[in-house]
C-alpha cells in the first residue's frame, strides 16, 4: 500500500476531495446500472403476476 | 421510368414547392426576421464593445443561421404531411429520396439562399473587416444547404409527432457542428488574412458527402413516419 | 458457416435461456476485475510526479470514456442490423445499451471536470477530448429522446435505428472537426500530462480497470436486455410459464 496511515489516504495531499467524489460518483453510476433492470424486471413480473391471478379468478368465477 | 419523366416530375415537385412558399409570404419572411433578430441580440447581450463584436462577428452569423435555418426545417414536411400530399407523392413511381431532396432544395432556395445573401450585412454591423466578407457569402453558400440535409433527417423522423419541435432541434444541432466550425473557422482566417480555401474545401467534401448519403436517409425516415 | 446459429441467437427465448447462463461468470469477473482495478489504481500505486494523487481520477474517467465511444458505435452498428434484417432482439438491444452509455458519458464528463480542477486550475476546458465527449453525451439525449416520443415499439425502432447510423456516420467527422478547431483556436490546447508515456505500474492497473468496467457494461447490458425481453415477450407462453411458478 502506498498511504502509510488512514488519514494521507483520505486526504491524498490536498486532493482528497476531488479524488473521492470521482469515485463516489463512479460508484452511484454502477449501482444505478444495476438497481434499474432489477426494478424493470421486478415490475414486469409483478405485472404478468397480477394478470395471470385475474385471468384465473374470471376462469373461476366462469366455472 | 425515363430520365425525362424524373426530371419533368421533379420538377413539378420544385415548382410547386416554390410556389407554395410564395403564396405565403410570411413563411417567406419569418425566417429572415429570426435570423436578424438573434443576431441582435448578441450586442445586447455581450455589450456593445467594437473589438468583442468584431471577434465574435463570425461565429455569431453562422450560429444565427444554424437556429433560422433549424426552425423553418419543422415545416419542411409538415403541411404535405398533415393534408396527405406526402402520401402521394411516395405512392408516384419517383423514388423517394429524389423527392425528398428536391423538396429541400426549395426548402433551401427560400430560406438558406436568403440568409446567405443578407448575412455580409450583419457582418458589417457587426464591424468584420471586408475581406471576411466574400468567406461569409461562400462558406454559407456550402454550408447551409448541408444544414438543410442534415436537418431534414431529422425533419422526416420527427415529422409524425405532435411535439416534434424541441426534439427536432435535439436531434439536428449535434450533427450541424462540423459545419459551424468549418464555417467559422474559414470566416476567422479571412477575417485575419490567412487564406481559406482549405476550409472550403473540406465544406465541399461534406456537402458532396451530404448529397450523396442524406437523401436516402431522409427518404427512409420519411418512411418510418408515414408508414409507421 | 453455420446459419442457423444467427437465427437462433435472434430468438429471444434463446437468448434469454443463454444469457441467463452466462451472467454469474461475467458478473463475478467484472466485479473481480473493477475492484481489483481501482483498488489497486487507488491505494498502491505511486503519485503521479506533476499531478500528485488527482491523477487517480484517471482509473475511473478513462474507462468511462471509452466506454461512451465504444456503447455509441455498437449500438449503431447493432441498429443497422436490427434495421435491415428486422431483427426484434436487436432493437431491445439498442434500447437498453442507449442508457448505459449516456451513463457512462455522464460519468466521463462530470470526473473530467472533477480531475480538470486541481490540474488545470478550472473545471472545464474547451478541450478537444472533453467537447466531443460533451457532443457524444448530446447524440446519446437526442437518441434517448426519440424514443420515448413515440407511441408505437415498431416506428420508435426504426426512427432510432436510422438516426443512430447517421450519428455513426457523423461521429468521426465531428471528432475530427472538433480536433481542428481546437488546434486552430490556441490558448486551450492543454494536453494531458502522462498520456504518452505510462509507467507500468499505472498501466496495468488501469488496463485491469478498463477491462474491469467493460465486463461490468457486458454484466448490465445482460441483466436490462433480460428484463426488455420479459417485458416485450410477457404475452408468450415461455415469459407466462417462467414468471407464473412464482404465482
Amino acid at each position: 500500500m502506498y498511504f502509510e496511515d488512514l488519514n494521507t489516504l483520505i486526504t491524498m495531499g490536498g486532493h482528497g476531495l476531488y479524488v473521492w467524489t470521482a469515485y463516489g460518483l463512479g460508484l452511484l453510476v454502477m449501482v444505478w446500472n444495476v438497481l434499474v433492470p432489477l426494478r424493470h424486471r421486478r415490475r414486469v413480473a409483478a405485472d404478468v403476476g397480477r394478470r395471470m391471478r385475474r385471468e384465473r379468478a374470471q376462469q373461476e368465477a366462469a366455472e | 421510368m425515363t430520365l425525362r419523366g424524373l426530371v419533368r416530375g421533379l420538377g413539378c415537385i420544385l415548382r410547386r414547392d416554390l410556389r407554395l412558399a410564395f403564396r405565403n409570404r410570411g413563411d417567406l419572411m419569418n425566417p429572415l426576421v429570426f435570423f436578424f433578430l438573434v443576431a441582435s441580440l448578441f450586442p445586447l447581450g455581450v455589450g456593445p464593445s467594437p473589438d468583442v463584436l468584431r471577434i465574435i462577428g463570425g461565429g455569431v452569423v453562422w450560429v444565427s443561421a444554424l437556429l433560422a435555418n433549424m426552425l423553418a426545417l419543422d415545416s419542411l414536411f409538415r403541411s404535405d404531411y398533415e393534408d396527405g400530399a406526402l402520401e402521394q407523392l411516395m405512392l408516384s413511381p419517383l423514388p423517394l429520396s429524389l423527392v425528398a431532396v428536391t423538396k429541400v432544395l426549395a426548402h433551401w432556395l427560400v430560406t438558406g439562399l436568403p440568409i446567405t445573401l443578407v448575412a455580409p450585412v450583419i457582418a458589417i454591423m457587426f464591424g468584420l473587416p471586408a475581406e471576411a466578407l466574400p468567406a461569409i457569402v461562400a462558406t454559407l453558400l456550402l454550408g447551409t444547404p448541408m444544414l438543410s440535409l442534415v436537418g431534414a433527417i431529422g425533419a422526416g423522423l420527427t415529422v409524425g409527432l405532435r411535439k416534434g419541435g424541441i426534439l427536432l432541434s435535439l436531434l439536428t444541432l449535434p450533427l450541424y457542428i462540423p459545419v459551424l466550425i468549418l464555417g467559422t473557422g474559414a470566416i476567422d482566417a479571412a477575417a485575419n488574412g490567412f487564406p481559406w480555401s482549405a476550409h472550403l474545401m473540406w465544406q465541399g467534401a461534406l456537402l458532396a458527402l451530404g448529397i450523396t448519403f442524406a437523401p436516402l436517409a431522409i427518404g427512409a425516415s420519411l418512411r418510418v413516419s408515414v408508414s409507421g | 458457416m453455420n446459419w442457423t446459429f444467427f437465427h437462433r441467437m435472434a430468438s429471444p427465448k434463446w437468448f434469454y435461456d443463454f444469457s441467463g447462463r452466462l451472467l454469474p461468470w461475467v458478473g463475478m469477473l467484472a466485479l473481480g476485475c473493477v475492484v481489483i482495478g481501482l483498488t489497486w489504481g487507488l491505494l498502491f500505486t505511486p503519485p503521479d510526479y506533476l499531478q500528485g494523487n488527482s491523477y487517480r481520477i484517471i482509473f475511473l474517467h478513462v474507462p468511462a470514456a471509452s466506454l461512451a465511444l465504444t456503447i455509441y458505435s455498437g449500438l449503431a452498428v447493432t441498429a443497422a442490423i436490427g434495421f435491415i434484417w428486422k431483427i426484434k432482439l436487436a432493437d431491445m438491444a439498442v434500447s437498453c445499451l442507449a442508457p448505459i452509455g449516456a451513463s457512462f458519458c455522464a460519468l466521463a464528463l462530470i470526473t473530467g471536470a472533477i480531475w480538470g480542477k486541481p490540474t488545470w486550475g478550472t473545471w472545464w476546458v474547451w478541450d478537444a477530448r472533453l467537447t466531443s465527449v460533451l457532443i457524444l453525451q448530446f447524440l446519446y439525449f437526442g437518441l434517448i429522446a426519440l424514443r420515448e416520443a413515440f407511441d408505437s415499439r415498431e416506428t420508435a425502432a426504426r426512427a432510432c435505428a436510422i438516426l443512430a447510423m447517421v450519428g455513426l456516420v457523423n461521429l468521426p467527422i465531428i471528432k475530427f472537426s472538433v480536433e481542428w478547431w481546437n488546434t486552430l483556436h490556441q490558448g486551450a490546447t492543454i494536453r494531458v500530462a502522462g498520456e504518452s508515456s505510462m509507467a507500468m505500474e499505472m498501466l496495468i492497473p488501469l488496463l485491469t480497470s478498463i477491462a474491469g468496467f467493460y465486463l461490468f457494461t457486458l454484466f448490465v447490458f445482460l441483466l436490462r436486455i433480460r428484463a426488455e425481453i420479459l417485458n416485450r415477450e410477457q404475452n408468450t407462453a415461455w415469459v407466462r410459464g417462467l414468471l407464473g411458478a412464482n404465482f
